[in-house]
Parts: structure tokens; sequence; C-alpha cells
């Protein structure tokens, strides 16, 4: 065989093998993406279901869903007054971490620190605070990032 | 000689069929992940509406005296029959802007207190549309004729939906008080798509 002709069918090789490994990295990102949005769900279902947020149920289903959900997760729900992440989870027991204590990790930070895709949304959620003696149930940001992790 | 030069043609046309199914491999693999982030994002805004349901449903406000209760019991004792929804409209919008806090850049929002097709045959609208960059706030009461809100519900393009029913209690006079069905439904859309209703 001749170089003329060695040539162009490596190359056509190379180019149709190349596309195809590079279609299927695509389709398993998207596919690794599409897992986290539904374990994104899953955990915001889960941390959410029985209708309000105490931080009871805040610290029970954290541990349930370390042992359940099969990615990486931090959680943070925000009060709308000051802004201030309050009460933060990864099921590690990082709870109620305020941020002038020394456990508190922002979400901002925690995005810095993964080095993979993430996926993160906000939701609104009812999280129960006592006004004296009286249940109050007051509208709150949670905020939620997933991430494969090792 | 001839026959070289053919062993050369063929080949090219090999690489140029190659490149031909490269380039279509790479396409669908592309429209693949674009398709797909579409649908992760509309899932994820479907789930929004759908907790911006539940939080409607158990969140707390304050009376006038500032004893807490649930927002539905307050707006089950301020719904009268024929007449506006009084202190518990305030707060109900209140809560509606906290619960669409997060999207309200991205998206236009309403809140609809519906009770087509009972004895109260009454829907509220909360909504906020963002007309020419600018945000605007209202509320429409449609009563026993609802082809506007209809029309302008048609005139979206997409949009997100989920909705829950629970019970108002109407205590007309020399009447026992009875309850009847409405529903709460959220709808979200993209901001500016639609102007504000009429």
């Amino acid at each position: 065989m001749e170089m003329g002709t060695i040539i162009p069918i490596v190359l056509a090789l190379l180019i149709f093998f190349g596309s195809l490994v590079s279609a299927m990295n695509i389709v398993n990102q998207k596919n690794k993406r599409i897992d986290l949005v539904f374990s994104l769900i899953q955990i915001v279902d889960r941390v959410t279901e029985a209708g309000v947020i105490t931080k009871n149920n805040f610290n029970e289903v954290q541990s349930v869903l370390k042992q359940t959900i099969p990615v990486n997760y931090y959680i943070c729900i925000t009060t709308y007054d000051d802004d201030l992440y309050t009460r933060c989870g990864n099921g590690n027991g990082l709870v109620a971490a305020k941020q002038d204590d020394l456990k508190y990790e922002s979400p901002q930070n925690v995005i810095k620190s993964i080095s993979e895709e993430y996926v993160s949304a906000a939701f609104p959620v009812t999280y129960q605070v006592m006004r004296g003696k009286v249940p109050f149930n007051e509208v709150n940001r949670m905020l939620v990032i997933v991430w494969q992790g090792a | 000689m001839a026959r070289g030069i053919a062993a050369v043609v063929d080949a090219i046309f090999l690489l140029l069929i190659a490149v031909v199914a490269a380039g279509i491999v790479l396409s669908a693999a592309n429209h693949y992940g674009r398709n797909f982030d579409v649908q992760a994002h509309k899932l994820l805004i479907n789930y929004y509406a759908k907790q911006v349901v539940r939080t409607l449903v158990t969140a707390s406000v304050e009376r006038p005296g500032g004893l807490p209760d649930y927002l539905l019991a307050y707006l089950k004792e301020n719904v009268e029959m024929f007449k506006e929804l009084g202190p518990a409209e305030e707060r109900l919008k209140e809560v509606i802007e906290k619960a669409m806090y997060p999207i309200r850049d991205q998206y236009d929002y309403a809140v609809m207190l519906d009770g087509r097709g009972t004895t109260w045959n009454t829907v509220y609208l909360f909504y906020k549309v963002t007309v020419n960059g600018r945000e605007e706030n209202g509320t429409v009461v449609y009563r026993r004729d609802f082809s506007k809100l209809d029309d302008w519900i048609n005139s979206m393009g997409t949009v997100y939906t989920s909705s829950t029913t629970i019970f108002l209690r109407f205590c007309p006079a020399n009447v026992s008080c009875y309850y009847i069905p409405v529903s709460i439904r959220v709808l979200v859309f993209p901001r500016g798509e639609v102007g504000p209703p009429s």
C-alpha cells in the first residue's frame, strides 16, 4: 500500500473514532448532570416532606440523606431578614453554623472547593422558629449544592 | 499508475465520508446535550412551582395583634362572599414575594386563588410581570366572567404550574357556615413574556 492511500485512511479512522469518543463524553457528562438534578430534587423533597422544617427534623433528615443519596451535598437555609446562613449541613454533623461561628462555611466557599461539575438551586421553604411559646413558620430560602465527589 | 491514483482517490473519499460522519455524530451529541440542559432546567422550575405551593400552604403570618397563625387559617377568616380579601391579602402578597425571590430576576409569576365553579365563583390573581424591563405587581379579581383570565394564561408560551386544593370557610348571615374547595395555583413563566392581565 502506498503512503498516499494510507494517510487518508488513517486520518479518516482517527477523525471518526475521535468524534465518537467526544460524543460519548458529552452524553456521559449530560447523564451525570441529570443524575445530579434528580438527586437535588430528591434532597429537597426529603427535607421538606414534613411540610415545615424544624431543627430536629432537619438534623434527622440529613443523617438519612447521607446514607441514601449517592452524591455529596451541602444545604443552607437562609433567612430573608438578615441574609445570614444560619442553618447549614452536609450530613457530617455541620449543623446550625452561624456566620460568626468558626464552623461556618459559606456556600460560595463550598462551590469554590468543588473541582468538578455541580448543580445548585434555591427553593422556598418554611422553617419553624419559636416566637415566645408559639411556633412560627418563617418563609426562608434553601440553597442546595450537589456534586458527585470521589 | 492509474490503479495507484484510483486507490488514493478512494482513500480521500473515505476521508470525506469519515469527516461528514464525525460531524453528524458530534452535532447529534451536542443537540442531545442541549436538550438535556433544557429538560433539566424545566424539571427544576417545575419543582420550584411545587415548592412555592408547599410554602404557601405551610407559612405562618402575624395577625394584627402580633399573634402568629397559619396563612391559610387567617385567609379563611377573611374571605367573605363577594368581598375583598381584607388584611389577609397583604400577608398573602408578602409570602408570595418571599417565596418567589430566588427566581424573580429570571421569571415572572402569578398566584391564583381559584374558586371557579363554586358558589364563590371568584378568582384572585396576584401577579408580577416585566414590561420593558420594569417590574409591575398587582392583583386582579375576576368574578363570573373568566374569559380575560383564560386569554391571558393562553397567551403565555412557556408556563410552569403547580396547584393544590384548600377549603375556604364561608359564614353568610343567617346560614350555617360551609366550606368550598378553592385551588391555589402557581404559574411561573419567562420574564417579559406577557404583559399585565386585564
